[in-house]
């Protein structure tokens, strides 16, 4: 069979993050193929790299046997790449259909833009995609994430092109909507297309491709054809081992007592439109974990907890007294630490030093009348990060110089070093390598034995179930569930995040 | 997975969508009518055909201006240089208009020509080198600054009058007067720009590059066209304010530009980009005469003229960002939650930290980080600091030889070393304030007026007298900080761009020091003064040992205290700054309180030095404030710079200037000299870039 797309060696760093190390696949023509791989394993960057964003250190892309010319998106266009990007690439205060149209809109005599052309040209193209429940005098702005996905999936699949990149294509998609996908995907097919299709959900990869490449640490693992892997041979490649093993165990002396007074206690917490209600306790030495799928009401319980955005209803107590967070810096006074999502734009300056950085937090501690005792805050910031295994040179070096999973052990010796009780985690482990993974595992094993309190959010179901004592399962803006014991394994969280404990939608069915 | 209610898409009604997306414009021009209807009403006569005419011929040059500046302003970009890119037109013209005789199309060719040059090379280091537009043109409008006075010294020549009533005259007598024309004729090539590609590859680029660049759209090219294509417009503007005034003036320009900022604000274009257009500058131009206007009827005096100005432009900010999350609602329901949190935390008496949570052993001793004596271990937590500070003091030396060999035998190495440093006083102070606002990620171009009007009050205030400058000197100095607090606050709770707010408060200032000083300053710098800045102790102008004490205050502030961290932190990254705890709305205050204290400081010492103040002295050192900033290695936009690095620049720039001033070389060639230091240094100290 004639190859399509050959990636060779390609090669990737940003700083000190290795992205890509010499990833080679071949993709046939004519295929949908899927690249699998956990997050940071490089997907996204050879989604960039073939759409020409990204120009990569070393290596080469044949499209059909020709050379890819790197980093020029007008180049990888004239081959007819096409890409549903991740963060969906329209213009928010354009309209739906100019979008539709960027930038190639129809024009008369060669320069102005021909309106009717355009109309007709947009009435075709939501005909054909099946989009008639957009109007395309809408701005872009004002729709929500699904059909803002639609349209992104859309716009790259009315370019007929003879390569179709689909990067995380239905993290916005609920059931009828990824059918409508499928009869995308088989148009596309039906034109001659190729396909590369990104997923992070095997249910989809059986239903959608022939084939899948599995990527890890930006390094190619394997190709196989989908019906000749299992789900769990599939994982173990993803994850590089078999998955319990990256758990470590904790021992049960020190689990939490199940009478102690809550350390942090939130009670009908609403933050409008996305958090409705939420009600839980975190008890000393727990890890609470947070589940349900992204975009629930997550992210504004962390905010709300860590005084960014302020509740539109509802109580905080920390350790039994009512709290008003007004800014982080309150929360940050009265004991609340907050790994945020984002390392590189909210957890760190890159440009300061690791001791910048880390001193943050405790600058007034640290200091007299505003003068900074420098040698006591460099000793202490030694220590602490001797503590989580980070390389003393991280004391003078700007930590845009450091890898994602020492950056984010950097933000963890922030934290520890406030002794604050209570630890917030936002997908802690994203982006990280799993060495680094463990010991941020271990690490949260041991602030919970000392006593703290943990509220853990994973996009990884495995990580919730493996490490909390308790998950609670966020769905539609509500808790529906907490989960105990046995309850909180992979497969119960997902029910209940997929909407199927509590409700009849049809999602799609978790692997079984 | 779908988030929230879905439903069925409803079918959208289309007027409040246009209504929505024309917001901008139809607020302009309803701002217009009303200051319209109020001038109307405060007018004895009617407004005829005569008033029409002349409006418009006065606002034609803003508004003009202000569309180019707004084709800047939807890509997410600024030129400061719009204004000199005008005056250099406008003497260009009337030069070689004396020596030689032309159609009319070809003097009008030659003004775009000149703002297109200009465009051009502000796009090239805007587009394809990515600097930031606020150093490049700020560059460029002192290099044409420069460049202007070169052309022509003093105001004067004429123009044929032909050319004049091309411009200012009427079309059809009584009917259509020019300037209409012209505007009529803008707003069309402006129609026709954007039924292309480009004209919507603009909105593209200002809504998000990163998406524009991903749908395959040379991006690099559109922000270039862009300033090319807002320098011709610019250069018309010089074109029609050459017809209109009817003769040459090199310091025509500089004025113009708060109004220009004006114009687009006002004409619905917002700041943040992506968004607005080119037909609303006309009603805010036309706002902006008018509102003069309204102040000529009233009675009040011209002086009021900037203030007037500068708060509109605040206002008209304040305004477009009315419908979106606006900030002042965001900052009330904080102040709420703030005075709840504190009366809780009160009651409480005792935070969680009261019972620390440790992981690690504090009594443990650290691994030793060995306190090695070794060279290479003490320069490494240095090493950035001396990779940026070290090229200033490198040119500096490279300057001091140059100037000692220039002198030859005249050279008394002493004498030189005295002066130069007298001379750099001044900058070393402003490097501290400037330096701060910048190392917070935000920009100062308050500084010519604060300087000023400092000078202006004190010596007003004193009349000369060293008892009276006990009182007047902490009344001066408290100033300062209540106008650094007022940028502050504004900038923090009000979430206006720093440009904005410090380019309006530099207008009020102006106003303010006019009015105090009824145009022209009285009085003398107390004696004290001028000793402290020409007399002598211990062999050493007395100056200079404060200067000595302020350059260790100035170092250990920024790097040693509380203040000082969290100023990089905030600047470095300001989310990741609030997420550690940090108050950042204090910390920002903080740097524009520092700022404005310095000018002060500096208005007084300029005072001492000169013996008395005057109107305008601080102009000078807005461009050199920014200059020996960046040259000493600091990142504009915040988060990377030292003091010392900053000294180096404010010596280097005060040697090369005092070199050049012994030389025959006109003083026009200082600033182009000084605007090209600042891109020299912008491109050589640029960070490595990383992806």
């Amino acid at each position: 069979m004639p190859i399509a797309i050959a990636v060779d060696r390609l090669t990737k760093n940003y700083g000190a993050t290795r992205a890509l190390d010499g990833a080679s696949f071949e993709v046939n023509k004519g295929d949908v193929h899927a690249l699998l791989g956990e997050n940071g394993a490089g997907k996204s960057t050879i989604v960039k790299v073939l759409s020409g964003l990204v120009r990569p250190d070393s290596g080469d892309v044949r499209i059909d046997g020709r050379i890819l010319p790197f980093g020029s998106p007008r180049a990888s266009r004239a081959l007819g790449i096409s890409t549903a990007f991740q963060e969906i690439s329209q213009i928010p205060d354009l309209t739906v259909g100019r979008n539709l149209l960027l930038p190639e809109e129809p024009l008369r005599a060669g320069i102005f833009i021909d309106r009717a052309a355009s109309r007709r040209r947009v009435a075709e193209i939501i005909e054909e995609q099946e989009l008639q429940d957009i109007h395309p005098e809408l701005d872009f702005r004002d729709l929500d994430l699904p059909l803002r996905q639609k349209i992104e999936i859309a716009k790259a699949i009315a370019r007929k092109p003879a390569i179709l990149l689909l990067d995380e294509p239905t993290s916005a998609l609920s059931g009828k909507d990824v059918d409508w996908l499928e009869r995308r995907i088989e148009q596309s097919r039906a034109s001659g297309a190729t396909i590369i299709f990104i997923t992070h959900r095997m249910p989809e990869v059986r239903r959608f491709c022939s084939r899948l490449s599995i990527l890890r640490g930006g390094q190619h693992v394997g190709t196989f054809a989908t019906d000749t892997v299992s789900d769990d041979d599939v994982m173990s490649s993803i994850v590089g081992r078999s998955i319990g093993s990256a758990y470590p165990h904790r021992a049960p002396t020190h689990l939490p007592l199940p009478d102690a007074p809550a350390l942090l206690a939130v009670e009908r917490l609403a933050v409008s439109p996305r958090l409705l209600e939420a009600t839980f306790q975190i008890r000393p030495r727990e890890i609470f974990g947070l589940g349900g799928l992204q975009g629930m009401g997550q992210l504004e319980l962390f905010h709300a907890l860590f005084g960014i955005e302020s509740p539109t209803a509802g109580n905080i107590a920390v350790d039994g007294r009512p709290v008003v967070l007004a800014s982080p810096r309150d929360a940050v006074r009265v004991g609340l630490s907050l790994v945020p999502e984002e390392r590189k734009t909210e957890g760190l300056a890159l440009k300061l030093c690791g001791k910048h950085n880390v001193s943050l937090p405790v600058l007034d501690r640290l200091s007299r009348f505003g003068w900074i005792n420098s040698g006591r805050e460099r000793d202490e910031v030694a220590r602490i990060l001797a503590r989580v295994q980070v390389q003393s040179r991280a004391l003078f070096t700007p930590c845009s110089a450091f890898s994602g999973g020492n950056q984010q052990k950097i933000v963890l010796a922030k934290w520890l070093l406030t002794e604050s009780r209570i630890l917030l985690l936002f997908d802690p482990t994203r982006g990280v390598d799993v060495g680094t993974k463990r010991e941020i595992f271990l690490l949260m094993h041991e602030f919970a034995d000392a006593g703290g309190a943990i509220l853990f959010y994973s996009t990884d179901t495995a990580e919730l179930a493996h490490l909390c004592d308790r998950v609670a399962v966020i769905y539609r803006g509500r808790i529906a569930s907490i989960l105990d014991g046995e309850e909180a394994s992979e497969d119960g969280i997902l029910r209940i995040a997929l909407g199927t404990g509590s409700r009849s939608e049809k999602a799609y069915e978790p692997a079984e | 997975m779908s988030v929230g209610a879905l439903g069925k898409p409803e079918r959208p009604t289309l007027l409040p969508l246009i209504l929505r997306r024309h917001q901008g414009l139809i607020m302009a021009a309803a701002f217009f009518l009303a200051i319209f209807t109020l001038l109307q009403l405060s007018m004895s006569s009617s407004f005829g055909y005569y008033d029409v005419s002349s409006t418009l011929g006065s606002c034609a040059t803003i508004a003009l201006a202000a569309m180019g500046q707004s084709l800047v302003v939807i890509v997410k970009g600024l030129d400061l240089s719009a204004a000199a890119v005008i005056s250099l037109v406008n003497v260009t013209l009337v030069v070689s208009m004396q020596h030689t005789q032309a159609p009319a199309f070809v003097w009008v060719l030659l003004g775009m020509g000149v703002g297109a040059i200009i465009g051009a090379f502000n796009g090239v280091l805007v587009a394809y080198m990515r600097l930031q537009p606020i150093v490049v043109t700020l560059a460029s409008m002192f290099i044409c600054q420069g460049v202007t006075l070169l052309v022509m010294k003093e105001p004067g020549g004429s123009v044929p009058p032909e050319f004049s009533s091309m411009f200012v005259g009427d079309l059809i007598p009584n009917l259509v007067p020019m300037p209409l024309v012209v505007l009529v004729g803008a707003v069309l090539f402006w129609g026709l720009i954007r039924q292309t590609r480009f004209g919507t590859n603009l909105f593209a680029v200002g809504g998000d590059e990163e998406a524009a660049r991903a749908n395959g759209i040379n991006t690099s090219a559109v922000k270039f066209f862009t300033y090319v294509l807002a320098g011709v417009f610019f250069g018309f503007a010089g074109v029609f304010l050459t017809a209109q005034t009817g003769s040459g003036d090199p310091l025509i320009g500089p004025p113009l530009l708060l109004p220009i900022f004006v114009a687009v604000v006002l004409g619905g274009t917002p700041l943040s980009g992506g968004k607005g257009g080119l037909v609303g500058c006309i009603f805010g131009a036309l706002t902006l005469i008018l509102t003069t206007n309204v102040l000529l009827v009233m009675n009040i005096s011209t002086y009021y003229s900037t203030i007037v100005e500068g708060i509109l432009l605040i206002l008209a900010v304040l305004g477009s960002s009315i419908s979106q999350q606006s900030p002042l609602r965001r900052q009330l329901r904080f102040l709420r939650d703030r005075v709840r949190s504190r009366e809780i935390l009160r009651a409480r008496g005792a935070s969680l930290n009261r019972r620390p949570l440790r992981v690690y052993d504090p009594s443990q001793p650290i691994i030793p980080i060995a306190k090695s004596t070794s060279f290479r271990d003490w320069l490494r937590p240095h090493e950035e600091t001396l990779r940026f500070s070290a090229p200033s003091y490198l040119a500096l030396a490279v300057v001091l030889i140059v100037t000692a060999t220039a002198f030859g035998s005249r050279f008394e190495f002493s004498a030189y070393l005295n002066s130069l440093l007298v001379l750099t006083s001044f900058l070393a102070v402003l490097a501290l304030g400037q330096g701060s606002v910048i190392l917070s990620g935000g920009l100062d171009l308050s500084v010519p007026w604060m300087i000023t009007l400092a000078g202006v009050v004190l010596t007003g205030l004193t009349l000369g007298s060293n008892e009276a400058a006990f009182w007047a000197l902490p009344l001066v100095i408290s100033i300062g900080v209540l106008i650094g607090f007022v940028n502050g606050a504004i900038v923090v709770v009000l979430g206006v761009s720093p440009i904005v707010v410090t380019l309006a408060m530099n207008g009020v200032l102006q106003g303010a020091a006019l009015i105090f000083s009824n145009g022209s300053p009285i009085g003398f710098s107390p004696p004290i003064f001028r000793w402290l800045m020409t007399g002598a102790l211990a062999g050493l102008t007395p100056i200079l040992w404060f200067l000595a004490a302020f350059v260790v205050f100035a170092t250990l502030l920024l790097s040693r205290t509380t203040f000082g961290r969290r100023l990089y932190a905030v600047g470095s990254n300001q989310t990741s700054a609030r997420y550690a705890g940090v108050p950042v709305g204090a910390t920002v205050i903080g740097a524009y309180v520092v700022s404005s204290v310095c000018s002060c400081l500096v208005g007084i010492m300029l005072s001492g030095f000169s013996g008395q103040a005057f109107n305008g002295m601080g102009d000078a050192f807005l461009l050199p404030s920014i200059a020996v900033v960046v040259v000493g290695g600091t990142l504009i936009g915040g988060g990377r710079g030292h003091y010392f690095g900053m000294l180096g620049g404010a010596l280097l720039l005060t040697a090369i200037a005092t070199l050049l001033s012994a030389s025959l070389l006109p003083d026009a060639v200082r600033q182009m000299i000084f605007g090209s230091i600042v891109l020299a240094s912008v491109v050589l100290l640029k960070e490595r870039r990383t992806s």
